[in-house]
């Protein structure tokens, strides 16, 4: 298991350049197929653009099952979890309504 | 010289209006120089003081001169004005010598999208924190996320050569309320959703649509939408507060009847150089995080 710590990629998670950072750290473990572990430890919130730039556009790389198989976040809080969950949601309906 | 008497109330409802005397539909002002009697303001809202600010922080680029009157003996909106620091602003010292910021104000602020962070961090949240009696940071994560997105917002949409916007928040304690009014003097929401979907008919729409959950004008490659949709969603379905959006032609108010936008009839056919956002967020409807950190479940 590889963990990834937000914190020491990005001082903050709000736009989309902090998100791409995580982004490339992600993909590259789960190109590998190596199980994450996603930290927020120090995170105490975030936004749309940070979790659509460092989760969602892993949607364009590998699906959604592979990343609920190998990707695990922890230290998060409630309003976290929800958005990411609700990010995904958001895409996969997109994808649908396509 | 052109004379412009500001009377009544700045607000949401005469911000049309007031900016018009100023400029045209094309941003041109109508004058090189502008004479403003201040005399007969009855009441200024922040949105009143963040338009006005951006109004004649523009006008002065634009190469105007502008001077204004205001009563000898100062009245409560030259005072409120005087004591957000509109004076010190503009004129580089207050109006009163004893003119200071109350404590239910969080002054104006010219905010660079660079510096916004450390404003919420060192300023804002302080502030918040001192009044509500908890830490604004790590129990109230939708709070930074709405001003994070607005922010975001304004980096992605002004389309101008600086990302700053005017921004000021009050809190009103007897009625449970904070108000935040950031305006910017960029390209503005419905210019960015025409850009796609030309066909909508009114700026009202253009702001609705740009509100929806993933729409997105691509205004920048990586951007998938869903800013304005979660200001929305935290603001008004979470918080139980309002949202109003000023920008160009459309004025549109969300609220706990309209979720999902209401056009106001204030804009009259005038436009609005840029956007203005206006939240209230209730303080007695907030959903504390119960601050202990947890692992997400799929």
């Amino acid at each position: 298991m590889v963990t990834i710590t937000i914190k020491h990629l990005t001082p903050r998670c709000l736009n989309n350049n902090d998100g791409h950072i995580v982004f490339d750290e992600i993909l590259r473990h789960l190109k590998k197929m190596e199980p994450i572990e996603v930290s927020f430890e120090g995170v105490y919130s975030t936004t749309s653009s940070f979790v659509n730039s460092a989760f969602i556009e892993l949607l364009e790389h590998c699906d959604f099952e592979r990343i609920k198989s190998l990707v695990r976040i922890t230290h998060s809080n409630s309003f976290i979890n929800e958005l990411i969950k609700q990010r995904f949601k958001s895409a996969q309906q997109a994808t649908l309504a396509n | 010289m052109s004379t412009i008497k500001l009377e009544g109330s700045l607000d949401v409802s005469s911000i049309h209006r007031f900016v018009n005397q100023f400029i045209d539909d094309e941003r041109s002002p109508r004058s090189n120089e502008f004479f403003v009697d201040m005399c007969s303001v009855k009441f200024v809202t922040p949105v009143g003081v963040t338009s006005l600010v951006n109004l004649l922080t523009y006008l002065g680029k634009s190469g105007c001169i502008i001077i204004v009157q205001y009563p000898d003996r100062p009245t409560e909106p030259v005072k409120y004005l005087d004591d957000c620091g509109f004076f010190s602003h503009f004129a580089g010292k207050p109006l009163r010598p004893h003119a200071k910021c109350r404590s239910t104000t969080i002054p104006l602020k010219i905010v660079g999208y660079a510096e916004y962070d450390s404003w919420l961090e060192y300023s804002v949240f302080p502030w918040l924190s001192s009044h509500l009696g908890f830490d604004i940071k790590r129990e109230w994560p939708s709070f930074y996320a709405v001003i994070g997105e607005i922010f975001n917002n304004i980096n992605d949409h002004a389309g101008l050569d600086d990302c700053i916007a005017s921004t000021i928040m009050q809190y009103f304690p007897k009625k449970n309320e904070i108000e935040i009014a950031i305006s910017d003097y960029g390209i503005g929401i419905p210019a960015r959703v025409r850009k796609v979907l030309p066909q909508l008919h009114t700026d009202g729409a253009a702001i609705i649509k740009a509100t929806e959950d993933n729409f997105s004008t691509k205004s920048t490659p990586r951007n998938r939408g869903a800013g304005l949709h979660t200001i929305i969603q935290n603001t008004v379905e979470i918080n139980g507060g309002n949202v109003t959006i000023i920008s160009g032609y459309g004025a549109v108010e969300f609220n706990q009847i309209w979720l999902k936008g209401s056009p106001l009839g204030s804009a009259g056919g005038i436009r609005y150089p840029g956007t203005l956002l206006r939240l209230v967020l209730r303080t007695d409807t907030i959903q504390r995080e119960e601050f202990y950190e947890e692992d997400m479940s799929w």
